[in-house]
């Protein structure tokens, strides 16, 4: 192994592993304040695979850019199911959420097949990539951050306004308040069921822009089933990353870059069969999950709350 | 507030008063009104692709309920879903979410595979075996994200859903290496020994011997759900885990308890679709019984029996949208919508008429 070919790899490795992380980092960030509110929505894996269909759909006939807004609106649809059912009128937050995954995947390959049929592939036009000079020709880092598709600006602008909302502005405090004690926020002006309904549909509104990132954004295309459990790993990593946009940044570039690495090495032939290495993304998430355990997660979370008792 | 004075009688009062009266009347009528919506929302998914929603409907039920045929397809489709449906219904009711199925389905198919393909084993002690085998593996495979729930409050949610990906990597890695079957052209393993075949009990159909193994399992779940200690503590660690663990309850066994129940009978449900209908190892064993199932328990409020109705209910679904597909063109992913709207309407109306019969 000769420096440069280690250099390539790593360059290669970072650079896609960046860009394999956007999806997932997006969901995560949606969910994130969802459940800093108190309501858990495990029905992001449908949100998404519905927004990536539909911003699909929308895509192939009106033009990329209109995919996102459709796939960010067909999400936050979903979320107003997921808060009408859990806020509103209190049902269990995991049967209404796994409900809402079930739903969503139905949507998604019903809506898809309705304009194409079986055996029919058709593409879409991806977003732009934008290289910045100088800073891309950095060795090793430079592709990853300053040679990437808008859609990576756009998460990190993203990821920078939702950590400043959380921690530092009123709507933040009244979120974390809401999430963490709900009857003294509501004693103190704050409502409970506005606050969190806007949460959720936000959460939803994010895994459906997810949803897009993935079919449009880096296939450039939509199958059945191609979320393969990317809503689930983004919760596995809200929970690692302890319910804070950066540590959820960070949480999501770890699988990025484990997902990266496997097709890499798949790619290389490294004489593995490729199936176990297609395994490891789900592995890696169990294993890291499973030792983030002694998290602290928001007092009320998962909890329904109902006004004046 | 349950006296009814003359003035406020009126037909929302009545109903309230009524709904309180007969708790039971309030899931049997969410029910109703969610297959009603249902029905209907579906008729404009259907109408917005441009088929008559009638004659979809039509070729819905006449799919799955209108011949001898089409009936055993029906229960043929029910019998995992019902194995894996009581299962839940345990691991639930115990607040145990184990979404997990479809993987410990899986990897049963493959323990049960391995054995029945290659050990030339008389009836009598391999149709046992099997479904011993096929159990423990479900089992096996759903006490380690019950295990680090229990004892380190690991979100078993995702444990088990990220241990639902690897069994679907690892048959493709079987069928397609050491297992492939011996002319080595199609993905798939070899037929297993015909006396690991559950025989088919309707001749002229594909119905076979598992229903038996379904009933028996229902029987058995009904009876440790509704008759014992056991069962009792296991309903009462799920509606409090503190009051139940003051009261004595050792609620941490009863999470690992109700995940190897619910795993162990998606291991048998993978054995049954194994030696009942496939009779081989392959990709797509299971089109997502394991998730469907999910549904099953739900609509079936967790309960035995309306577990079994539901279970039917959806088998019947199933294969009518296969037919409604090719009888009316839906396509048939139109089904999951269904299964996922109902869900979703029952809830709500649930909901509703619950907070109606409080309000008054």
């Amino acid at each position: 192994m000769s420096l440069e070919y280690v250099v390539n790899l790593l360059t290669t490795v970072l650079a896609s592993g960046v860009r394999l992380t956007l999806p997932i980092l997006v969901a995560a960030l949606g969910e994130v304040y969802a459940e800093r509110s108190g309501v858990l929505n495990l029905g992001i894996e449908g949100m998404m695979e519905f927004g990536a269909a539909i911003g699909f759909v929308t895509a192939y006939f009106y033009g990329s850019e209109y995919g996102l807004l459709a796939g960010a609106l067909s999400g936050a649809f979903m979320g107003l199911l997921h808060a009408i059912l859990s806020v509103r009128l209190r049902v269990n937050q995991v049967i209404s959420g796994l409900t809402l995954a079930l739903l969503g995947e139905g949507l998604a390959i019903f809506t898809y097949r309705s304009f194409f049929k079986p055996g029919e592939a058709p593409r879409v036009r991806g977003y732009p990539f934008i290289e910045i000079p100088l800073l891309s020709q950095i060795p090793i880092i430079g592709p990853a951050l300053f040679d990437q598709s808008i859609l990576f600006y756009l998460t990190i602008v993203i990821v920078v306004i939702a950590s400043i909302i959380l921690f530092k502005t009123t709507i933040g405090l009244n979120i974390r308040a809401v999430g963490e004690n709900p009857r003294a926020a509501e004693a103190l002006g704050i409502s409970v069921y506005g606050t969190r309904t806007a949460c959720v549909i936000f959460g939803g509104l994010m895994a459906g822009l997810a949803g897009v990132f993935l079919s449009v954004g880096q296939m450039s295309m939509y199958y059945e089933g191609m979320v393969a459990g990317r809503g689930w790993i983004a919760l596995a990593i809200v929970i690692f990353g302890r319910w804070s946009p950066h540590m959820v940044l960070l949480g999501s570039f770890l699988f990025g870059v484990v997902d990266a690495f496997q097709l890499r090495v798949q790619a290389e032939g490294w004489g593995i069969p490729h199936q176990f290495l297609l395994m490891l993304p789900y592995i890696f998430t169990l294993v890291v999950f499973a030792c983030a355990r002694k998290a602290v997660q928001p007092e009320a979370l998962g909890l329904p709350y109902k006004k004046g008792e | 507030m349950s006296e009814m004075s003359e003035s406020s009688v009126s037909p929302i009062n009545f109903l309230a008063f009524f709904l309180r009266k007969r708790p039971k009347s309030i899931i049997i009528l969410a029910i109703f009104f969610g297959i009603l919506a249902t029905l209907g929302t579906s008729a404009i998914f259907i109408t917005s692709i441009g088929v008559d929603p009638l004659l979809a409907f039509y070729c819905l039920f006449e799919g799955a309920f209108g011949s001898v045929q089409s009936i055993s397809e029906t229960l043929v489709v029910s019998i995992p879903l019902m194995i894996i449906g009581l299962g839940l219904s345990v691991a639930f009711s115990c607040n145990v979410w184990n979404i997990g199925a479809e993987g410990q389905l899986l990897m049963a198919a493959i323990t049960c595979s391995v054995i029945a393909i290659y050990f030339d084993l008389p009836g009598y002690i391999m149709i046992p075996l099997l479904l011993i085998i096929g159990f423990l593996t479900g089992a096996g495979y759903a006490s380690l994200p019950g295990f680090l729930r229990a004892k380190y409050n690991v979100n078993e949610i995702i444990a088990t859903i990220m241990l639902n990906y690897i069994p679907i990597y690892l048959i493709d890695y079987l069928i397609s290496g050491p297992m492939m079957e011996k002319r080595h052209l199609l993905p798939m393993s070899d037929l297993i020994q015909k006396t690991a075949i559950l025989g088919r009990i309707l001749p002229g159909t594909r119905l076979h011997s598992g229903l038996f193994i379904a009933i028996i399992i229902a029987v058995i779940i009904y009876f440790i759900m509704s008759k014992t200690t056991l069962g009792y503590e296991l309903k009462a660690s799920g509606l409090d885990a503190k009051a139940s663990y003051y009261a004595g309850i050792n609620v941490k066994r009863n999470i690992i308890l109700s995940m190897i129940i619910s795993g162990g009978l998606a291991g048998l449900a993978g054995m049954v679709e194994l030696c009942g209908v496939q009779y081989r190892l392959k990709q797509g064993i299971s089109p997502g019984y394991g998730y469907t199932a999910i549904l099953v328990a739900l609509l079936g409020k967790c309960h035995p029996i309306g577990v079994v109705l539901s279970s039917i209910f959806f088998g019947g679904l199933l294969v009518g949208s296969d037919f409604m597909q090719r009888g009316a063109g839906v396509p048939f992913a139109l089904v999951y919508v269904i299964q996922g709207l109902l869900i979703f309407y029952v809830m709500l109306f649930e909901a509703l008429l619950i907070s109606l019969s409080e309000k008054v």
